[in-house]
């Protein structure tokens, strides 16, 4: 049971346990290090739908394909190798118009699917019409290689109208679903159809796209957010798709068929809440100078998302959060004992977690009674279920998350200068119901609670020896902890040091007795 | 042409040998006629102007055990560590340095001067523990040419006086440390697989187990406790380590322990030993299994074992080494000089390499054909912040990028980014160790990155560190897209300049004073 937890989970106290993260921790390295590990990039945007589209495009007869065809292999290896140098050799002959578009397509090197708008606008603007070469084109894109989709044969959302007014500006969305290494996500495809019209020819353009979740209604429509930075508007988390189109060719340019000119991975996008979402796509053609809208759609879809949304998010945290106070409780009480020194670092932990500019100072004395109430109630014995707490928490809160809340359990433990068994055995079973990684928690363990500070130093506690493991497993992990610990024991900071000592004449010991002498 | 030698600057005893006239090293024996010094100082209050070194050092600390020092390798590198004598502290360096000067004084008042020298450490010193103990070398004069790990030096000497080939692990137990080193040896071309130490194992390890089975036989018999005094202590731990020295030879050994409840006559068998040191056994196996599978080798490929230090006398280890590899280990004729010997000839590679023309011909051609590659001894690396995969947070870590045991010399590249728009400086740092937790690895310097302002995160950034044949590293950062580019370098003999000034003092301190 851990309606223990009432007192302190009543309305006002939320609020003041507004929190937190991240916890102290990890800030004490903020700012040192300033380098990043390689990591591949990873886009958003992922790429355009290249092949439906340009089925579209019907080749006139006076043009070669195979010249077409050698244009379209140079950019997309261009794309893909992010050479200006080749790009600015593509001479302007009509069928690629800019060579500046090309080159600003080849700089953009992980963003092929920006190039490929713009391979495709420049297509467009050679107006590439009739039948002939149009079969070996698609061929031949796709051996291209460029990033496939694939439409789900049932459209999201309601029907799309069959006859679209070609004299405005159409939109639809599709869902359609990507494959990448093997696994595939979902995708929006988002297309157009209809007229443009520009000032003047030769007017150069931006295409955007944003998304609206109108669930709730459109008096309360909450943003969609994007994790890729690229795609968010500055300085805030939410969802806007910018790319620069290059120049209509003339005043008046119509898409006679629906064409997709954007692919949106669903996977990126952070809806505010999971479960059945109605989306609002806005898709418009600004004047790239004068950000003036030319032309603009909108249409709906319905997406059921599994991901946790943002404000489910935000309202886990502040459960994730409550509860591990009371998780920090019961660690401090496992032993029975509930030292001042512990109460006084789960009070400081929740205080230097507390969002002071938000919590009122009655907010805040509120709270103190809470905790203390909680202290009173595991002072006098109250019982507490940790599993089921941890099986919540695992529930709702993310990866990171979880190994804060262990880590400020292992800080309550180690409060007092010594962890005794039944602290261990339960931070012990935390690890495991909140799913996490038993390596990694004996790392923390390790550094936070060093060897001397256990009330029990055997071979099981401290080294991970099990009852269960063959003498060779016992004797290869101990081997392992011995090479660990070996290179730790010239650290220049005697505490590594002395604790790497003690724990290798533990290891010597336990390799005694556990593999013997006998090779 | 001056003198060239090697210098075995054991826990316990140090040697110090000397090249001859034809490239073949000889042990120089001390100024009492003694092959071995022990490592013992003694700072005699009645005669203040002379501080004591070896034998007499050693009896001097049953009289007073304040003013002696032993097992000062144990400490070197430590920066808390100081010996308070009369007012004055002493860092571990100072202390190896009284012994350094004693062996070199005894070595030229035979031979004359010594010019360049090598001396020898564990192989698992690190950086600090090298420099400590280049220092101590350089602050008595001598012109330390390079640091050499103890068991490549041994392997040096064996593969230069006998027919050895094949895979070779030189197993090296002494007085206060223990090495594990696999070497691929062909004739005269050595080539180092990998090494393993630990620290804290060795023969007075084991004296210590054997003075706690004296101490418990005298609480046993009369309630009362044999040691009351560092000087008992002291009195003491010379008998363990003759029961111990005893129990090599023999099955028994019998010792009277006067204590201040009365005496009491205790004997100790081999087995009761044997069951004594078991735990450090235990250590000595796993180390063994750990180098095994860093070489990637079973024990059956290893074509023989090389034996080193004094501690390889108990027969229970060649017992052993002799079970785990099939076959019985082969030993030099004396065990505890093979370092010295070996560094000798390391002494006159390093000279025959780096300053030909200063060699006699004669040496020259004693040391021809001799080859050997060694292994970078640590892992080097940088302090970066990668984003956690399992969480997606940003997590600070230690990236290795010169691995251990890489043959030198080497160089090893990567990259790194920049984290965050318009970035100004990176703080680069270099660290030792073998753990990715930044807690467990020794910074070994810092530096400020400047970089140019207002450019986008990502900006690449190539770290390379290369490590050559002299223990010299480099360090480079350069930030690909401006061009600017940061240069650490290390050397052993080279702190800069500020340090430099401090040997030069310490150097003229040494040569004050009176070392016999
Ligand atoms: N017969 C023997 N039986 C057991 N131990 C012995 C015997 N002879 C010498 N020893 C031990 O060997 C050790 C000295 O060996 P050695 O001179 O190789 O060590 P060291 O060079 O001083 O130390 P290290 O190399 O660890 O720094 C001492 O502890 C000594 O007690
Ligand atoms: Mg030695």
């Amino acid at each position: 049971m851990y309606e223990w937890a009432a007192p302190i989970l009543g309305g006002a106290v939320i609020a003041a346990l507004m929190v937190l993260l991240p916890l102290v921790a990890y800030s004490k390295y903020s700012g040192l290090p300033l380098l990043r590990a390689p990591k591949r990039f990873v886009g958003a945007v992922k790429s355009w739908t290249l092949s439906k589209s340009l089925n579209r495009f019907k080749f006139p007869r006076n043009i070669n394909a195979n010249v077409i065809i050698h244009k379209l292999k140079t950019l997309a290896s261009i794309v893909r190798n992010g050479s200006s140098r080749l790009a600015k050799s593509l001479a302007p002959d009509g069928i690629i118009s800019s060579t500046k578009s090309a080159a600003r397509a080849a700089r953009s090197k992980f963003r092929e699917g920006l190039s490929v708008i713009r391979l495709s606008e420049s297509i467009n603007r050679t107006k590439l019409r009739g039948r002939a070469g149009a079969g070996k084109l698609s061929q031949l894109l796709d051996g291209l290689n460029l990033p496939r989709v694939n439409y789900t044969p049932n459209g999201i959302g309601r029907e799309f109208p069959t006859k679209p007014d070609m004299e405005t500006l159409n939109c639809r969305v599709r869902l359609g679903s990507h494959e990448d290494n093997a696994r595939a996500s979902d995708i929006f495809i988002v297309e157009l159809c209809g007229s443009i019209r520009a000032p003047q020819a030769m007017h150069e353009v931006t295409l955007t796209v944003s998304i609206t979740d109108v669930t709730d209604g459109t008096t309360q429509t909450k943003p969609v957010r994007v994790r890729t930075k690229q795609w968010q508007i500055a300085d805030s988390p939410v969802f806007c798709h910018d790319a620069d189109l290059g120049a209509l060719h003339n005043e008046t340019t119509t898409l006679a068929d629906w064409t997709a000119v954007a692919q949106l991975s669903c996977s990126q996008l952070l809806l505010p809440r999971k479960g059945r979402r109605n989306l609002q796509f806005t898709v418009a053609i600004l004047s790239r100078q004068t950000r003036e809208t030319l032309a603009c759609a909108e249409c709906a879809c319905v997406y059921h998302s599994t991901d946790t949304g943002y404000i489910d998010l935000a309202d886990n945290i502040q459960r994730t959060n409550t509860l591990a106070v009371g998780l920090a409780f019961a660690v401090s009480a496992a032993d029975h004992k509930l030292y001042d020194c512990e109460v006084d670092f789960i009070k400081s932990w929740v205080m230097s977690n507390l969002d002071a500019s938000r919590a009122s100072a009655k907010a805040e004395r509120k709270l103190e009674k809470a905790l203390d109430k909680t202290v009173a109630f595991f002072r006098t014995g109250g019982q507490f279920d940790a599993c089921r707490v941890c099986t919540e928490i695992a529930q709702i809160a993310p990866l990171a998350i979880r190994y804060d809340i262990l880590e400020f359990c292992l800080g309550v433990a180690r409060a007092n200068g010594h962890v005794t068994s039944e602290e261990l055995a339960l931070l012990r079973n935390l690890a495991v119901w909140l799913e996490l990684d038993p390596d990694r928690f004996r790392a923390m363990l390790e550094k936070t609670l060093p060897v001397n500070m256990h009330e029990v130093q055997d071979a099981e506690t401290i080294l991970g020896v099990a009852p269960n493991m063959s003498k060779e497993e016992t004797r290869r992990l101990l081997n392992r902890e011995y090479a660990k610990w070996n290179s730790r024991v010239t650290s220049s900071d005697p505490a590594v040091q002395s604790q790497a000592d003690q724990v290798l004449a533990l290891i010597a010991d336990a390799r005694r007795e556990y593999v013997g002498l006998d090779t | 042409m001056g003198n060239i030698v090697g210098i075995d600057l054991g826990t316990t005893f140090s040697t110090l040998a000397i090249l001859n006239a034809i490239g073949k090293p000889e042990i120089v024996p001390n100024a009492d006629g003694e092959r071995l010094t022990p490592s013992a100082i003694f700072f005699d209050e009645e005669n203040p102007d002379v501080i004591r070194v070896g034998i007499e050092a050693i009896n001097s600390r049953h009289l007073n055990a304040e003013r002696s020092v032993r097992w000062i390798k144990r400490h070197m590198g430590d920066t808390d560590y100081r010996k308070t004598i009369s007012g004055k502290d002493w860092t571990p360096a100072e202390l190896s340095a009284l012994i350094l000067k004693k062996l070199k004084e005894d070595c030229s008042a035979e031979h004359g001067e010594i010019c360049d020298a090598v001396i020898s450490v564990p192989a698992h010193f690190d950086e600090v523990r090298r420099r400590a103990t280049m220092d101590a070398g350089t602050a008595v004069g001598l012109n330390v040419v390079a640091i050499v790990n103890e068991p490549v030096a041994a392997a040096l000497y064996y593969a230069t006086t006998r027919k050895v080939s094949g895979k070779v692990l030189v197993y090296d137990l002494g007085g206060g440390t223990f090495d594990v080193t696999i070497m691929d040896v062909d004739g005269q071309q050595m080539d180092i697989i990998c090494s393993q130490g630990d620290h804290a194992l060795g023969g007075i390890d084991f004296d210590r187990q054997i003075l706690e089975i004296l101490e418990q036989s005298y609480r046993d018999k009369f309630s009362a406790e044999l040691l009351n005094c560092d000087e008992d202590r002291a009195r003491y731990e010379d008998e363990a380590e003759d029961i111990k020295k005893t129990l090599s030879r023999r099955p028994t050994a019998k010792k009277m322990l006067y204590g201040p409840a009365g005496s009491l006559r205790a004997e100790i068998s081999r087995e009761m030993f044997e069951e004594a040191i078991s735990s450090l056994i235990a250590r000595t196996d796993m180390l063994v299994e750990v180098a095994l599978d860093e070489a990637g080798a079973q024990p059956s490929e290893i074509d023989k074992v090389l034996l080193v230090g004094g501690s390889t006398r108990i027969p229970l280890i060649r017992e052993r080494l002799e079970k785990m590899f099939g076959s019985a280990p082969e030993t030099a004729v004396n065990v505890d000089e093979c370092v010295a010997l070996g560094a000798a000839l390391y002494a006159g590679l390093t000279m025959l390499r780096d300053k030909p023309d200063s060699v006699s011909a004669g040496i020259a051609s004693g040391l021809e054909g001799i080859n050997l590659t060694d292994v970078c001894n640590h892992s080097y690396g940088t302090i970066c912040a990668p984003v956690d995969e399992e969480t997606g947070r940003r997590t600070v870590q230690n990236r290795i990028i010169l691995k251990k045991n890489t043959p030198l010399p080497c160089e090893a590249s990567q990259t790194f980014y920049t984290t965050y728009e318009g970035q100004k400086e990176v703080e680069v740092t270099i660290t030792q160790g073998e753990d990715t937790a930044v807690e467990y690895v020794n910074k070994i310097a810092t530096h400020r990155f400047e970089l140019p302002e207002g450019r986008p995160p990502d900006c690449p950034i190539k770290v390379t560190f290369s490590y050559d044949v002299n223990q010299r590293m480099h360090c480079k950062f350069e930030d690909i897209e401006s061009g600017r580019v940061l240069q650490v370098d290390f050397r052993l003999d080279q702190n800069g300049e500020v340090e430099e000034d401090n040997a030069q003092q310490s150097t003229e301190q040494f040569e004050s004073l009176k070392v016999e």
